[in-house]
């Protein structure tokens, strides 16, 4: 009979080979077309003009100098912080709501996680008409309600970007929800009795029993808005097509703008690199920040 | 038991290692894939043309050709979403006269790349419509066919507006296609609202002469609490919007933008400014809905059926929407302004959608299949083999006007217009009057950058908001747009 | 009732507004005339519902125009290239992430972390970077236009997001069953397959539905690489109704109201079915699984 050692090993192989048609398909997938942008990247390939030459650092010099890039990145960050901030405290919100026993909890966690499943650009269709500001649903529902007098205009120039970041808001906030949720669900109840007993109020017992159980999910959920909210281009595109003149420009959309529109690969590839520089830079900063260990 | 387990093992083993084997030459050939694509070339390989097998025989008659020859491949029109049943039927009319296999597909989606994509890689694409600012770029890249070589090309002439044939004359050479429609954008009226603010019914005498007079008129139905932005722009961010709103403004005040060399006639003491600053007016007293930048046309044209507004600059065949009592809340009262408003009234009715035929040469086509693509484009823009107009049952259901004055001048059309409500017979007859009276814009004729000016990155829809937003400043936005004009064409020549 | 359940249930009933009022917005657009949309105040209720842009968009009742004609004809295309490549992206990614999923979950070997993370900054790039090189690919491959261009992309978002939901799970099945199938003299493919896929049979169909939303409400690449052509998914065919870019509209919002209502309608069912799985996949820590693992299986 083998030893234990024969044994780890083929363990290991067979997990290899559990594996191994999921490595073989990502590396063709990923690899290339990671290969391939930052190749082009440093090309001035434009297919309109019909120009392919190595140029070296050029675009991305270009890209950091160039006002469009400002603005589209100025755009983005307030995107992603009115994204983050809103889907995390009303996620968490939700969360402790739906952690609480009342009649028809069932119903509500049901149909809590509807926005998320309703694809991107079908929230683009729906906001739009709740926006519009001839027979839009909110200028509606505010005239009615008596807060408005008159019909007014939502996804102007000064706030188009809330207006959009609202709409992703609420198509997003569901999954840190249940994110949240699960975590909550994990809590043991007893904990909360005894805090109960030593006099500890809501929020203080919120923040010393339920917060430690939810640090794990808090990071995930930070992290994945982040990465989402500054990938974000279905709901922009479909909503606004980068805003009234610019004013939802975010940076997925100015590379959609710089390779399609003009076709202009490199520079396209090159703002699409940056933009992921910025994406891993801000990952790697909550990722270290939310997992100090105590 | 034992020897069992180590049955299973083994065989895993032997299993495991041929997986292996095959896992490391797969991700080898992968890799290697992986690594070729990466130094490709940007341009994709096109894909070869269909070679006929049989040749045609043709017999040459002074008053004609009789070709025959074999009716494959099929012919590919390529549509965007605009009455696709009169296309189809117009298809199956061509196919039945003919002996035809002419085949008609919906392109949803984003027109323009899935089209340049099939010309550039020459798969299955004979016919498209095409707006004139995307034609002249595929023209000039040699994808298009000249109409000129059309068997029927005099006699069209002879029946077409003439400014039709001026719009579509090239710098170097041939006409670009021939129109399924013209007619551009015009002043609608919401005469409820208008005869509100007069007191009695509105006439035509009342009805904006300048641009101005619209300002004027949008400033006193707001005082009088009729409207609280009581001006409805084209603005809305695609090429029929606010590139097409700002050049029908300014073709009215005289201000042609471009001379027949593509050089900038405009500058801040010109009327492209003055157009800048009566928007910005518009704006500034809170007249004019800035959301309207980010909206899409079917918004649009819902935004003016809501009754709101006392003005809008909309596509003429829209009062189809206006009029219609399910869609709209002044069905009946809206008309269209003419002359248009502006110091010169000049119209420039653009040409909304054409018929190109995609390039002989370039597609490797013989004498046979070029007339197959000739039969095809003069059927569906000018007679099919009856003599009866393709484009009439255009006209049987949308008020849309069509590029030959027979056609626009029939009775039968007007009366069948007016009879569905769609508009007033002053209407009817204003427009055909517009449209004859067409100015032709030198751009128009080959500039392949004025799309790019105008929608590009930088251009009039990226600039022109943000004046209106106050970010920039009319005389800034103008010698930018005139700097980047000047860019524009020394990049292309 | 407690001051706290009161505040409860005004929470839930809030909660319900901001989910369903979207919604609402849109079912109602759907089923009003356009004259009825356009009135403000707006006509919460329709005064006269109709159900005919549905009825004509499912091909119960014939189309009354030749915009509508056309978008009958689109949608039914769409339709039918959206539930073939879910489904086909769905099946595959399901097995294949199944099997990887337990052997990151459950096993250690050599580079797991590395692979793991590999697998991770995969997605690196902005999807609208992926688009040229994609394009370029299938067009050498043929491919262009197809479905199979469609299922290979999302098999290649899929799988990694469902390995990496997988491991978690998988990680925390308890051991005990399939160590005793072993002991038993099962093999240990045959131990997988039948002990432990029936038990993780909830995460799996979790996965499952999350990879089949994924791909049906996927846009940009079903626009850049089908849009326009025969193998037209939903996505591009709802979103250029709602942007009619040139040509003629007769449609009117109503009807692309309904539409979109008509795309969504699978996808909220299923959303619905996958709520009550979700609660049952536990959010365990991946990084934590790769260091500290139980023996294996």
């Amino acid at each position: 009979m083998r030893g234990k050692g024969y044994r780890r090993v083929s363990d290991a192989s067979y997990a290899y080979l559990l594996i191994i048609p999921l490595i073989i398909f990502e590396l063709g997938l990923t690899v290339y077309p990671l290969v391939y942008s930052f190749w082009t990247s440093l090309h001035n390939t434009n297919l309109a003009a019909n120009t392919d030459k190595y140029v070296g650092l050029a675009n991305y010099i270009h890209v950091f100098t160039s006002s469009a890039t400002l603005n589209s990145l100025q755009l983005s960050l307030v995107f992603m912080i009115t994204v983050v901030i809103s889907s995390v405290l009303l996620g968490i919100g939700i969360a402790l709501l739906l952690n609480e026993e009342f009649v028809g909890r069932g119903l509500v966690r049901a149909l809590v996680l509807l926005p998320w499943a309703i694809a991107e650009y079908s929230c683009a269709i729906m906001w739009s008409g709740i926006y519009n500001q001839s027979y839009g649903f909110l200028n509606g529902l505010l005239m009615q309600l008596g807060i408005i007098r008159e019909y007014t205009s939502f996804v102007t120039p000064a706030y188009a970007i809330y207006a959009v970041a609202i709409a992703y808001t609420w198509h997003y906030t569901p999954l840190g929800a249940f994110f949240f949720l699960g975590s909550l669900q994990a809590v043991p109840q007893d904990l909360y009795s005894q805090a109960k007993i030593d006099g500890a109020k809501v929020f203080r017992r919120f923040w010393v029993v339920t917060r430690p159980f939810m640090r794990h999910s808090f990071m995930i959920v930070a992290i994945l808005s982040v990465v989402q909210a500054l990938q974000a281009l279905d709901l922009v595109f479909v909503m606004t097509f980068g805003g009234p003149g610019v004013a939802t420009q975010v940076l997925p959309y100015l590379v959609y703008r710089e390779t399609f529109a003009t076709m202009s690969l490199g520079l396209g590839a090159s703002l699409a690199w940056t933009l992921s520089a910025l994406i891993i830079a801000l990952t790697t900063v909550l990722f270290v920040l939310l997992t100090r260990r105590r | 038991m034992t020897e069992k387990k180590q049955e299973t093992q083994d065989i895993s083993r032997r299993k495991y290692l041929k997986y292996v084997a095959a896992g490391v030459v797969a991700v080898a050939a992968v890799g290697g894939g992986a690594y070729y694509y990466s130094t490709m070339p940007p341009t994709p390989a096109p894909t070869a043309t269909a070679t006929p097998t049989m040749t045609a025989t043709a017999t040459a008659t002074e008053t004609g050709t009789t070709f025959t020859g074999p009716n494959q491949p099929p012919l590919y029109f390529d549509i965007w979403l605009a009455l696709p049943d009169i296309v189809k039927m117009n298809m199956d009319n061509f196919n039945a006269q003919n002996n035809e296999t002419g085949q008609v597909s919906v392109v949803s989606g984003d027109y323009t790349s899935v089209v340049e994509t099939k010309l550039i890689s020459k798969s299955k694409i004979d016919m498209v419509f095409g707006t004139p600012v995307q034609a002249v770029r595929w023209y000039k890249a040699g994808w298009l066919n000249s109409v000129d070589e059309g068997p029927h090309y005099s006699d069209i002439v002879k029946d077409i507006y003439p400014w039709v044939v001026d719009l579509m004359e090239q710098p170097q050479g041939g006409h670009l296609g021939w129109p399924y429609f013209v007619g551009g954008d015009v002043l609608h009226t919401n005469d409820k609202m208008l005869g509100q603010m007069l007191g009695r019914t509105p006439e035509a005498s009342d009805y904006p002469k300048t641009w101005d007079d619209v300002l004027n008129q949008c400033r006193e139905a707001k005082q009088k609490g009729l409207s609280n932005q009581p001006f409805l722009p084209e603005w809305y961010a695609w090429l029929g919007g606010l590139p097409s709103y700002i050049q029908v403004q300014c073709y009215s005040e005289g201000e042609f933008l471009f001379d027949k060399n593509f050089d900038p006639t405009f500058d801040v003491n010109t009327p492209f400014a003055d157009v800048l600053t009566n928007w910005k007016a518009f704006v500034d007293e809170g007249l004019a809905p800035t959301s309207e930048f980010a909206t899409t046309e079917a918004e649009h044209i819902a935004a003016f059926c809501t009754g709101k507004y006392l003005y809008s600059v909309q596509r003429d065949y829209d009062c189809y929407s206006f009029n219609d009592p399910t869609k709209s809340k002044m069905a009946g009262y809206s008309h269209i302004v003419y002359p248009m408003p502006g110091r010169t009234h000049d119209a420039a009715a653009l040409i909304g959608g054409l018929f190109l035929i995609s390039n002989n040469k370039f597609f490797d086509r013989d004498a046979w299949q070029s007339f197959r693509h000739f039969r095809l484009i003069e059927h569906f823009a000018w007679k099919d083999k009856n003599g009866n107009y393709a484009a009439k049952n255009y006209q049987n259901v949308f008020p849309v006007w069509m590029g030959y004055p027979s056609m626009n001048n029939d009775p039968a059309t007007r009366a069948l217009w007016v009879s569905k409500g769609w508009m007033s017979a002053d209407d009817f007859d204003n427009n055909t009057k517009m449209i004859e009276g067409t100015k032709v814009p030198p751009v128009y004729k080959g500039c392949i950058w004025f799309q790019e000016w105008l929608i590009g990155s930088g251009g009039v829809n990226d600039l022109v908001p943000q004046v209106m937003s106050g970010k920039i400043k009319v005389d800034e936005c103008v010698t930018t747009l005139r700097a980047l004009a000047v860019d524009l064409k020394n990049k292309y020549s | 009732m407690s001051k706290k359940k009161i505040s409860i249930y005004v929470c839930a009933i809030a909660l319900l507004f901001w989910t369903l009022f979207p919604i609402y917005t849109l079912v109602l657009t759907s089923i009003e005339q356009q004259v009825e949309l356009v009135s403000a105040p707006p006509h919460w209720i329709p005064e006269s519902p109709t159900a005919s842009n549905y009825l004509q968009l499912l091909g119960i009742t014939p189309a009354v125009s030749g915009m509508m004609m056309g978008t009958v004809e689109t949608l039914r295309v769409g339709l039918l290239n959206s539930i073939i490549i879910a489904l086909a992206v769905t099946g595959i990614a399901t097995l294949v992430s199944a099997f990887a999923g337990f052997a990151f979950g459950r096993y250690r070997f050599r580079g797991k972390m590395q692979m793991l993370f590999a697998i991770l900054f995969s997605r690196l790039l902005p999807s609208v970077a992926m688009i040229i090189p994609f394009f370029y690919l299938f067009n050498q491959l043929g491919l262009l236009a197809t479905q199979q261009a469609l299922i290979i992309t999302y098999l290649s978002f899929s799988i990694p997001l469902a390995t990496w939901v997988l491991l978690g799970f998988f990680a925390t099945l308890p051991s005990e069953m399939i160590k005793s199938a072993r002991i038993d003299g099962c093999s240990r493919t045959s131990s997988i397959l039948r002990i432990a896929m029936p038990m993780s049979r909830a995460g799996i169909v979790a996965v499952a539905i999350l990879v089949f939303i994924g791909c049906w409400n996927e846009f940009f690449f079903a626009l850049m690489l089908n849009g326009g052509t025969p193998a037209q998914t939903i996505p591009p065919a709802v979103a250029s109704l709602f942007g009619v870019q040139g040509g003629i509209n007769q449609l009117g919002q109503p009807a692309i109201a309904a539409a979109t209502a008509i795309s969504l309608a699978p996808v909220l069912v299923l959303g619905l079915i996958f709520q009550r799985y979700v609660t049952r996949l536990r959010i365990v820590d991946p990084v934590t699984i790769a260091l500290e693992l139980p023996e294996g299986a």
